[in-house]
């Protein structure tokens, strides 16, 4: 059986292109926990006027897979319509997408950044 | 050697089984018992044709043997399904008798099926929740047990392994005498070293079947005939009564009582094969688990969490840099099953560094050679995530 760490998920998840905190150009934010694994997630996001994502960052304290997930989401949906993320983010193409075998559970850490970025909402004003 | 006697070691040789704490494998004995109680299964204590009388008589036998195998009396052995329900039966079933001014007390080192119930009790009632703290040794502090209506806590951590100490645990009940009840989950404990309940100070305590290397779907509550009579049962119709009018029940004595439905005979049976399977292999070699922990010692990027426990079989660590998971799902690649993530005590969790933990639990199929399937499987780890030191 093929080992799920190959080298792309082990870099991808010890340095993630898209890791970044809240910054004062972003609009939109959203966590998520795993309560089972302590998985957490915050998305921070900055959303044009035209409705578009100009730029998605995550902050993951987790798992490689979560980790790899939450980076490989953000690479994705940078550049789309928000709108676009309601009933448009199908979490079975997002699991196939990692080009990894999970187990049920294990999917759930795959999933946690997408129940996150389908969670996004305008950041309060006081925290800008 | 005892492995040969678990069909799933002789089918899977090389696999290292160290989540001894979550389940036990089925020893074939007990495969064979619950079998042979699924043929002859028949409705217990309901007809009055031989088969069921045999059936009955099957499931009485076993009570009996499992009340041995605690040293409880009969009418102190209570069947339920799970653990879980077990918690919730005697936490909840004391609901009446707490007032708002009553206090509950627990640790944050326990297991969610015990705090929840735990939880829910406060807020119906108003009473005040308070939790001690409990170090790594087991002990603690005395914290006006005298005053407190109900204490819960694990006698042994499912996380670190650390067992509470039995002489805090006699002050503990001195103190509170009879105006309170002391609660105690020993689903980690049993399995290790057996339980005599005729000198544990508590007035109930709880073990998992799957967990002595039964079946799934019972579990025992062991507890005093007074306490148990001053629990209300959680469910009722099924078996437990004596009557029912149009505006009242009665129920029946212990342990009917408390044992509402349809018994699962075929686990009950089968725990009490396993139980008299488990006795004379009790208690259980900790050297195993000894080895690991000196593997695991030796590397600088690991921590353990748990002090080192001659009587659990269990310890917790973590990897620098490496999440809980992806060591176990490393490991599992290598047929070494351990456990990760936060072990249903998020409480906990959130008194250390780490998120989540490698949990590593020994037993009766485990040997010292283990430790060096470990060993190697470490090494593949670090060098695969390229770990630093701590």
């Amino acid at each position: 059986m093929p080992s799920l760490y190959e080298q792309e998920l082990i870099n991808r998840a010890k340095s993630p292109v898209f890791f970044g905190c809240q910054s004062q150009d972003d609009t939109h934010t959203a966590e998520g926990k795993n309560l089972s694994c302590g998985d957490e997630i915050t998305i921070w996001a900055k959303i044009g006027g035209d409705e578009k994502i100009l730029s998605l960052k995550h902050e993951t304290r987790g798992c490689a897979v979560c980790t790899a997930s939450a980076d490989l989401l953000c690479e994705k949906w940078q550049g789309k319509a928000l709108g676009d993320l309601i009933g448009g983010l199908d979490f079975a193409h997002h699991i196939a997408s990692l080009g990894i075998s999970l187990s049920p559970l294990r999917q759930k850490c795959a999933t946690l950044p997408c129940e996150t970025l389908q969670n996004l909402h305008p950041l309060p004003i006081e925290s800008k | 050697m005892l492995r040969q006697e678990f069909s799933i070691f002789r089918e899977q040789p090389n696999l290292v089984y160290l989540d001894y704490a979550a389940t036990t494998p089925l020893p074939d004995v007990v495969v064979k018992a619950v079998l042979q109680a699924s043929v002859k299964r028949a409705p217990i204590q309901r007809s009055l044709y031989p088969l069921a009388g045999q059936a009955t008589a099957a499931v009485q036998e076993s009570r009996t043997a499992i009340a041995n195998f605690f040293s409880a009396k009969l009418e102190e052995v209570i069947f339920q399904s799970s653990a879980t329900q077990a918690l919730h039966q005697v936490i909840l079933g004391l609901e009446a008798q707490i007032r708002p001014s009553d206090l509950l007390i627990t640790s944050t080192r326990e297991h969610h099926s015990l705090l929840a119930p735990l939880l829910k009790l406060a807020s119906r009632t108003g009473a005040k929740l308070k939790y001690i703290e409990i170090d790594e040794k087991g002990e603690f502090e005395d914290n006006k047990f005298a005053q407190a209506k109900l204490v819960a806590l694990s006698l042994t951590s499912n996380v670190t392994g650390a067992q509470l100490s039995l002489d805090s645990l006699s002050k503990l009940k001195t103190q509170q005498g009879r105006g309170g009840f002391l609660l105690l989950d020993c689903c980690q404990s049993a399995s290790h070293s057996g339980l005599d309940f005729s000198s544990l100070p508590a007035d109930f305590a709880i073990c998992a079947g799957h967990k002595l290397y039964g079946p799934s779907g019972v579990a025992i509550l062991l507890g005093r005939e007074r306490a148990l009579n001053t629990l209300d049962p959680l469910l009722s119709g099924g078996g437990n009564l004596v009557s029912l009018a149009h505006s009242e029940v009665q129920y029946r004595p212990l342990p009917e009582k408390l044992e509402a439905g349809s018994p699962n005979q075929e686990a009950i049976i089968g725990l009490a094969a396993a139980l008299n399977w488990l006795t004379p292999h009790l208690p259980v070699s900790h050297k195993p688990l000894r080895a690991i922990y000196e593997v695991l010692a030796q590397e600088s990027a690991v921590r353990i969490i748990s002090p080192y426990s001659e009587y659990s079989g269990l310890l917790a660590f973590t990897v620098n840099g490496i999440h809980a998971h992806d060591v176990a799902e490393f490991f599992g690649e290598k047929e070494i099953c351990v456990r990760a993530g936060q072990h249903c005590a998020s409480l906990f969790h959130q008194d250390i560094p780490e998120a989540a933990t490698v949990r590593i639990s020994t037993g009766l199929g485990s040997t010292e050679a283990d430790a060096l399937r470990i060993s190697v499987a470490l090494k593949q780890l670090l060098e695969t995530f390229h770990a630093q030191p701590l």
